[in-house]
């Protein structure tokens, strides 16, 4: 613990501005954010008329209103949470299958070297977009969710991470189960897993934030858009509000609605689900970047 | 325990198997997906070296070996999407390590946790946004009568026209991808200060040293290899100019400055079917990135503690 020490004028100089440099710094992240709230909740003069700053000004629900009453929202959250469910526990499924055997040495996986260049080459140079693209149209996977899970469903990275993690669990706790006759299955998920549930926690929530922010797959796989998940049909909606997609009775509504505030909550809509996990994320933030990255 | 072993020295492969199958057992799906996923995408790459037509598929199509890459290079609009890349993307790399290492100092002098605690939680937070999103809120607010107008307006500066003008977009793409990630990023240095041993703060605070001079001679001294190590790294990313940004942010009025490798790949496969052509750009794109990282690679390996595998 550091001692208290009584600073000088200098160093009092340097905390100040510290401090005040810090406080722009995270105003700059902050105030966008209200900003988008304010206009979400803002009545459609102000909106547009700019003078919304970060306070809603008349104050109404009306957007979120309009929102929840064109089912084609609530229909796209529910694509990006099977997406995100499905997704993940492939991504986590695979992800330890392969990183366990891998982690093991050359002795007890012979040919190791050759089957780890064969999961790391992929991470060097890739098919890149059409090549991809056509494989997914060949498979008969177009319009289907599987297109959007299938092929990222073994993240090589993050197996990577879980495997120096593995190889960071002491040997000897394996080799007593395998003398006591335990099988590599039983190791897998008796010994390895239960020590490893942070490591597990850490990789699992960054995929979910993965997949429900990825949103430009469905633009090229996916053209029926009951099946988009909300961040794409975000994508789409706010470079243009398909007025389309609305009923009679919500155009009118639409009409005492700025699009400013329509497009904020939107915004809001889809930034809602991080924020309630974000507070869950906070305590693996220093592990998931450091989990098997540098190693002593 | 006791176990029979051949003239090497090593249990006999049938005897080893039988004991250790389970371990490829597991490999089978995950090999099974990487090749399905990764490799046959990888084997799709030859169709940069076909007249590729969707109905005759990879193996019918017509081989025009390099023609595709003539063509490219041949490109009037080449070396200016080559220049817009290589633009953005140094831009990003140099500023976004300078201002996080900035930001995890300033943090690190910080002694009230829960304040410290509160900018960590604000500004790592646009990191998990997606591009999507961040256009969103961002395409509103850069616009001409948009909030950051009105606050230039305070200071008698006329509407500039971020989104939309050739002079402002490239740094535009620059900033807001310094205002997404310099939270996040900052992260890793961070973590390497902490690992400084305290000893040497307390020994220069008796020998007199100013605040501002142990951050120059001890944390920065302390944290300079994983700097190295950092900034060798980001050079395999010199040709990722940020698609998903670019993409939700672009307009043809600034495609003179903003399109980059990806956009062009995306519109010129995707929009317009130009398969081969599309496919060979980024195979070159690829290639370049390949021989940057693996040499990255190797002077991380050389000069830091950096280990991939």
């Amino acid at each position: 613990m550091r001692k208290k020490i009584r600073f000088t004028t200098g160093d009092r100089i340097f905390l100040i501005i510290d401090y005040i440099i810090l406080t722009i710094a995270m105003l700059t992240c902050l105030l966008p954010m209200l900003h988008v709230i304010a206009l979400s909740f803002s009545d459609s003069v102000s909106a547009s008329t700019n003078s919304v700053l970060f306070l809603p000004k008349g104050f109404n629900t009306l957007a979120y209103k309009t929102m929840f009453s064109n089912p084609i929202f609530f229909n796209s959250f529910l694509v990006s949470i099977v997406r995100t469910v499905v997704g993940t526990a492939a991504n986590m499924i695979l992800t330890v299958m392969a990183a366990y055997p891998l982690s093991k040495e050359d002795s007890e996986l012979r040919g190791r070297k050759w089957i780890s260049l064969f999961f790391i080459i992929p991470m060097l140079i890739g098919g890149g977009l059409i090549p991809n693209y056509l494989l997914v149209k060949d498979l008969g996977l177009m319009d289907t969710l599987w297109a959007l899970i299938l092929p990222g469903c073994l993240p090589i990275g993050n197996m990577v991470m879980m495997m120096n993690f593995f190889r960071g669990i002491s040997k000897s706790l394996f080799e007593s189960a395998e003398i006591d006759g335990a099988n590599d299955f039983v190791i897998l998920f008796c010994i390895a897993l239960p020590l490893s549930l942070a490591s597990i926690a850490t990789l699992t929530l960054f995929q979910v934030v993965g997949h429900w922010n990825e949103w430009f797959g469905a633009t090229i796989y996916i053209n029926n858009r009951n099946l988009w998940p909300l961040q794409t049909l975000l994508h789409v909606m706010l470079t243009s509000i398909d007025y389309n997609s609305f009923s009679a009775e919500n155009l009118s509504q639409l009409r005492l609605l700025s699009d400013r505030s329509f497009r904020g909550a939107m915004i809001v809509f889809a930034t809602v689900p991080i924020l309630c996990i974000y507070p869950f994320m906070q305590k693996y933030f220093v592990s998931g970047i450091t989990i098997g990255s540098v190693k002593e | 325990m006791e176990q029979q072993t051949n003239r090497n020295g090593r249990i006999p492969f049938r005897n080893y198997l039988k004991r250790k199958w389970r371990l490829y057992a597991m490999l089978i799906l995950p090999a099974f997906v990487v090749a399905l996923f990764q490799y046959v995408p990888l084997a799709g790459l030859s169709i940069a070296f076909q007249d590729f037509n969707p109905d005759k598929g990879f193996l019918g199509s017509d081989w025009v070996g390099m023609k595709w890459f003539r063509i490219i290079f041949q490109m009037p609009d080449f070396p200016l999407l080559l220049r817009n890349t290589v633009v953005i993307a140094v831009g990003k790399i140099v500023l976004g390590q300078i201002i996080s290492i900035a930001f995890a100092l300033l943090l690190n002098e910080i002694t009230r946790p829960i304040y410290k605690r509160m900018i960590q939680t604000i500004t790592y937070f646009p990191h998990f946004l997606s591009w999507v999103i961040i256009g969103g809120i961002f395409t509103d607010m850069l616009s001409s009568k948009g909030l950051i107008n009105q606050f230039l307006g305070l200071f008698n500066i006329k509407p500039i026209f971020f989104l939309g003008s050739n002079q402002w977009f490239q740094s535009t793409m620059i900033l807001l991808d310094l205002w997404k990630e310099f939270g996040w990023g900052a992260i890793i240095y961070l973590a390497a200060i902490i690992n400084i041993n305290p000893e040497l703060y307390e020994a220069a605070v008796i020998d007199g040293a100013s605040k501002w001079k142990s951050i120059w001679h001890i944390t920065l001294p302390g944290i300079s290899s994983i700097v190295v190590m950092m900034g060798i790294l980001s050079i395999g990313n010199i040709l990722n100019a940020g698609f998903e940004q670019v993409l939700v942010m672009y307009n043809p009025a600034v495609y003179q400055t903003g399109d980059i490798l990806d956009t062009f790949i995306y519109r010129q496969g995707l929009l317009d079917a130009q398969y081969s052509l599309s496919t060979a750009l980024g195979l070159f794109k690829s290639l370049i990135a390949l021989a940057l990282t693996l040499t990255a690679n190797h002077f991380a390996t050389k000069y830091t503690n950096y280990r991939v595998f």
